[in-house]
């Protein structure tokens, strides 16, 4: 064992660029996919300059570059596992310079493997990671020199511009050098003093120039506090292996093997809680819509069977998309019409609020579309997503708002992944012909006016189906929402005036649904037999009205054999208030 | 050796000196961006840098006065030098400009037919305040309230939600023009109207008992001590049909003055009944009328299109601090057939500025909003035809000489408002307007936020957003009786 982690070194970046890869690319490759969709990176000069309004220019203007790159399947993971490689050569370094460690290749997994859990979050940018990077190479730089007078010059220039290059991200580097100092023997208090109070001076200081909050000043540009943990973890590998460095010849395949075991323990603790799998399921039913796969929505769907209204949402688009809705509303879960078409109010979180346009675009609704764009843009973390930009422009093309369009199209034009497809469309919107889908889309739009509030949902499909009854997503929307409401008897009205008229044979959840108003109605045979519901629909009522009756409405005694029908949910589905 | 290197160097020189060759002449005025083209400035604006449309390889523009000019090269784009500019226009007052635009295309160069920029002697005030915000139309996130000196590319931000728990704020104006005295609402648990008076910021809460809400839409007294305000019972509604975005209406709205010394509220019977909308209050230059505009009771949203406000005006007397008890109607919306918004009078009293939509009370999102001006010593209306785009042409606001006026206008893709200077002579003729230059024109292609109620100022108002935050945070509401 002697000398074995010393000797194969390389398997600790290898091994950590290799399974973090694994990881994202294949357990959690939906997040990253987010990630690029919350932002937009474009090549302009005006850009570039934004990034000057706040601190941390340098890591967040690369942050950002590199997130661009997560739009490709694997980019995401490549740039997380390379930057996860670089920041463990990095530390170690880092950790040689200051505690001259035989195990500094083992301490540094540990910055690394922070990073790693902290990139879980949907809103941990890479910024972070840049800017953590570039302070390690700061204090590299400042411990590479030899001369007293440059090491000076260079400790005020990293002191006083930190803070404006890299943000938050500096605030380690004072104990960095402190450390180094130390461990060299070096005591300089008023150096010390001097930088600590610089540093730690600078973002007080500067939040009202860059109009941040206190606790913003301290960890931008990160979001969240949590994101200082990979400076914390930095911190702890130095502690660590300072205070262990005294004991390392004695036990050394002891720490090796400890440090390898607290920290697969500690990783593995941290994704345990940092990383959201059920996020990563609903964002991957999200994603596969934004990229056009209803069938591997609905694929997804039935093999995560999640119990949530985002989860829902998706999926009943997707059979929407296949005109299975009325088929199969209730094979999946259905949270009463939330699922349909979740609310957009100030309650629900940015990433609902994100999605919520996709299933007004879905159904016609355009303005809704629209205004549910906007606010997912204006929602959105940095409030410039390539994902709303992309859908507004649609939307704009569809109402033939060729100027605003062009708005939309000239800003994905100046970014590297969305360029192709805005000037495709640039060329659509100047010859002002229409594709398929375009003259699809434009179909469902409609000149009449209605007045609604934004989350009168019953009024806006209504409203749609009224002005085309040929539309026959949203005619499906409109009944499977009042039958998701239990408003049987409007469903009936409003299947007889629209649906009827489609001349389409009665789906199943329709069927089922029918057959209790006909009942309540006490419709004539005659008038229940012109509906042509399958004979084994009515067979399968009877035998459900039998045991429902037998049983006294038991749940327990219709759940094998009913759970799916639209009776079960009529009878037993209700909400349950948190 | 030398001879040959001065050679050298002569014929370099004189080939860079020469134009370039086989240059098309092109009928058409050039495709720049923002619409320049014939446009009348003041002598005191910053810059105006463009772009050409069509994506030139090469751009040589020529800004030629009486006696010099200047030529100003670049890609697609110009960056005009701001000191020979200035030089320019202060040469060439009340002349013109003439700006010849050279772009090589395709290898290609052509010459376009050359645009005039009217010089006026008349300035235009220094300052511009406006808050920027998604026109995301029925909530914010983001906001900011921002100063820009509009003699250069400066700008400042005067009041940033971020510090203030992210709470809305709007309606940035001053009194009589004046950073001195200007006032905005910010909304919000710790919030208030921020009165900025000599740089002293109080924090009022406007909303006396029996008022129906906080004060909205308001203006200054021309000496400063009272203030009148809408309060408003604002809904926001959505269309759905294929041109129109938001509806915003009133269910209730009344006017009320208030005393800024004493924070007294002043009203009249007549103008807090439920009978009428009134909304949009203004003081007339010398202080004795308040205009606003009046709508009688609709049901609402369904009679949405019959809602049509009037201009109206009742008397005020400063000295006693009383409304009169008389309303005259200026303008009927029934006989006209539109609804009027947004009541600006003019510094010298002669003019009154509002904005015409087919209905309603929010034409920000109207497309057929325009400008029109009344002559209030004539009764006369100016339905300023080359000044209103083809999109919402809204919230203006008088520079303090009574030549100039800001508006916000959508004319450029009918979603994010931007704001266009246009100069009124004494006669009342206007005259073409143009956006606000950039330093980087290209910064409207990519901005994502409208500039939402321009308010024109002769001086620099003396806070900024963290004295915000201080009234914000540590400062107790002064309550309204």
């Amino acid at each position: 064992m002697k000398g074995y982690f010393k000797k194969y070194n390389w398997i600790f970046p290898v091994g950590l660029a290799g399974l973090s890869f694994v990881f994202f690319q294949f357990f959690y490759p939906y997040h990253l996919f987010f990630k690029e969709q919350i932002q937009l990176f474009l090549y302009t000069p005006d850009y570039f300059l934004s990034y000057f309004k706040k601190p941390a220019w340098l890591s967040a203007y690369l942050g950002d570059f590199l997130t661009q790159f997560f739009y490709l399947r694997g980019g995401g993971a490549a740039i997380l596992a390379s930057l996860f490689c670089v920041e463990w050569v990095l530390t170690v370094r880092v950790l040689k310079r200051i505690t001259s460690s035989t195990k500094a290749g083992l301490w540094a997994l540990l910055p690394a493997s922070a990073d790693w859990v902290l990139h879980c979050n949907t809103l941990h940018g890479v910024s972070v990671s840049v800017g953590f990077i570039l302070v390690l190479c700061m204090f590299l730089i400042y411990a590479a020199l030899s001369g007293a007078w440059i090491s000076y010059a260079i400790l005020i220039l990293f002191s006083l511009t930190g803070y404006w290059l890299l943000g938050s991200s500096f605030l380690i580097f004072p104990f960095l050098i402190l450390a180094y100092d130390f461990n060299n023997q070096r005591v300089h208090w008023m150096k010390w003093i001097i930088v600590l109070v610089v540093t730690f001076a600078i973002p007080p200081v500067l939040r009202h120039h860059y109009l941040l909050t206190p606790i913003q000043s301290f960890i931008f540009p990160a979001f969240s506090k949590q994101s200082l943990l990979l400076q914390g973890a930095l911190l702890l590998s130095v502690i660590s292996s300072f205070f262990l460095k005294k004991i390392e010849a004695t036990y050394s395949q002891l720490i090796s093997f400890g440090i390898v075991t607290v920290l697969a323990f500690v990783l593995s603790l941290g994704i345990i809680n940092k990383a959201d799998f059920n996020l990563e399921k609903v964002l991957s039913l999200d994603g596969e819509t934004y990229f056009g796969n209803p069938d591997r929505v609905i694929e997804l769907s039935k093999k995560y069977d999640l119990k949530n209204k985002q989860a829902a949402y998706f999926t009943n688009m997707a059979l929407t998309q296949k005109s299975l809705l009325a088929e199969n509303l209730l094979d999946f879960y259905q949270p009463f019409s939330l699922g349909l078409i979740p609310p957009v109010t100030p309650e629900e979180n940015w990433q609902s609020i994100f999605v919520s346009n996709e299933v007004f675009f879905l159904i016609g609704d355009i303005n809704m579309a629209q205004h549910s764009a906007m606010l997912g843009n204006t929602f959105s973390p940095y409030q410039r997503s390539s994902r709303m930009i992309r859908r507004l422009a649609e939307i704009n093309m569809v109402t033939g708002d060729s100027a605003a369009a062009m708005k939309y199209l000239r800003i994905l034009s100046k970014t590297l992944f969305h360029r192709k497809w805005a000037e495709s469309q640039v060329k659509m919107v100047q010859s002002s012909e229409t594709n398929k889908w375009l003259a699809g889309k434009r179909s469902q739009v409609s000149d009449a006016d209605l007045l609604r509030k934004s989350n009168d949902y019953l009024s806006s499909l209504q409203f749609l189906v009224v002005q085309h009854p040929d539309n026959l997503v949203a005619v499906d929307y409109l009944l499977c929402y009042l039958l998701l409401n239990k408003e049987v008897k409007l469903f009936r009205e409003n299947y007889d005036r629209y649906y009827l008229k489609l001349n389409r044979a009665v789906p199943k959840v329709y069927a089922e649904a029918l057959l209790i108003q006909l009942v309540t109605d006490k419709a004539s045979q005659q008038e229940a037999q012109s509906y042509s519901i399958h004979p084994e629909i009515v067979t399968r009522f009877t035998e459900y009205t039998r045991i429902f009756e037998q049983t006294s409405g038991d749940m327990s005694a219709l759940n094998k054999q009913f759970s799916k029908s639209y009776w079960f949910y009529y009878h037993f589905a209700t909400i349950q208030k948190k | 050796m030398r001879a040959y290197l001065i050679g050298y160097l002569i014929t370099v020189v004189l080939f860079s000196c020469n134009g370039p060759e086989n240059v098309t002449v092109s009928k058409g005025f050039p495709p720049v961006y923002p619409d320049y083209i014939d446009v009348t400035i003041p002598q005191n604006i910053a810059p105006l840098n463009f772009l050409l449309r069509n994506k030139p390889e090469k751009l040589v523009v020529t800004i030629k006065g009486k006696s010099d000019s200047i030529t100003v090269k670049g890609e697609q784009k110009i960056e005009i030098p701001i000191d020979h500019w200035k030089n320019l226009l202060a040469s060439n007052l009340n002349d013109s400009l003439l700006v010849r635009v050279l772009a090589r295309l395709n290898g290609e160069w052509v010459q376009y037919k050359p645009f005039k920029w009217y010089v006026k002697k008349d300035k235009i005030d220094s300052y511009m305040s406006y808050r920027l915000i998604e026109p995301g139309y029925e909530v914010w996130n983001k906001l900011q309230i921002v100063e820009r000196n509009i003699e250069s590319f400066d700008e400042r931000v005067l009041a940033d939600n971020n510090l203030t728990q992210g709470s809305c704020m709007n309606c940035h104006i001053h009194g009589s023009q004046s950073g001195k005295l200007s006032m905005f609402h910010l909304r919000g648990e710790k919030g208030g109207t921020i009165l900025n008076k000599d740089g002293k910021l109080r924090k009022i809460n406007t909303r006396a008992n029996g008022m129906i809400s906080n004060a909205v839409y308001g203006d200054f007294h021309p000496d400063g001590r009272y203030a009148v305000f809408s309060t408003n019972i604002i809904i926001p509604e959505l269309h759905a049909n294929r041109t129109d975005r938001l509806e915003v209406y009133d269910t209730a709205s009344d006017l009320v003055v208030i005393d800024l010394d004493s924070d007294k509220a002043i009203t009249q019977p007549f103008l807090s009944d439920t009978t009428a909308f009134e909304t949009f209050p203004v003081f007339s230059a010398d202080g004795k009328w308040i205009y606003f505009c009046s709508a009688p009771k609709v049901i609402l949203p369904d009679s949405i299109k019959s809602l049509k406000y009037n201009i109206c005006r009742v008397g005020f007397d400063a000295v006693k601090g009383e409304i009169g008890t008389k309303v005259d109607t200026l303008w009927n919306a029934k006989k006209i057939s539109g609804s009027v918004c947004h009541l600006k009078a003019s510094p010298d009293g002669k003019f009154l500025l509002y904005t015409v939509a087919d209905y309603g009370t929010f034409p920000i999102w109207h497309r057929e909003a325009d400008l029109q001006m009344m002559n209030l010593q004539t009764g006369e209306i100016e339905k300023l035809e080359k000044v209103n785009g083809p999109n919402s042409d809204s919230y203006h606001s008088w520079s303090s000489n009574s030549r100039w006026f800001v508006f916000a206008s959508k004319r450029d893709d009918g979603i994010y408002g931007k704001p266009y200077f246009c100069y009124i002579d004494a006669s009342g003729k206007a005259y073409k307007p143009f956006v606000l230059p950039q330093r980087d024109p290209e910064i409207y292609d990519y901005m994502l936020k409208s500039f939402n109620i321009p308010d024109l100022s002769d001086s620099p108002v003396p806070f900024d957003a963290a004295d915000v935050e201080k009234v914000y945070m540590e400062q107790e509401a002064e309550q309204v009786k």
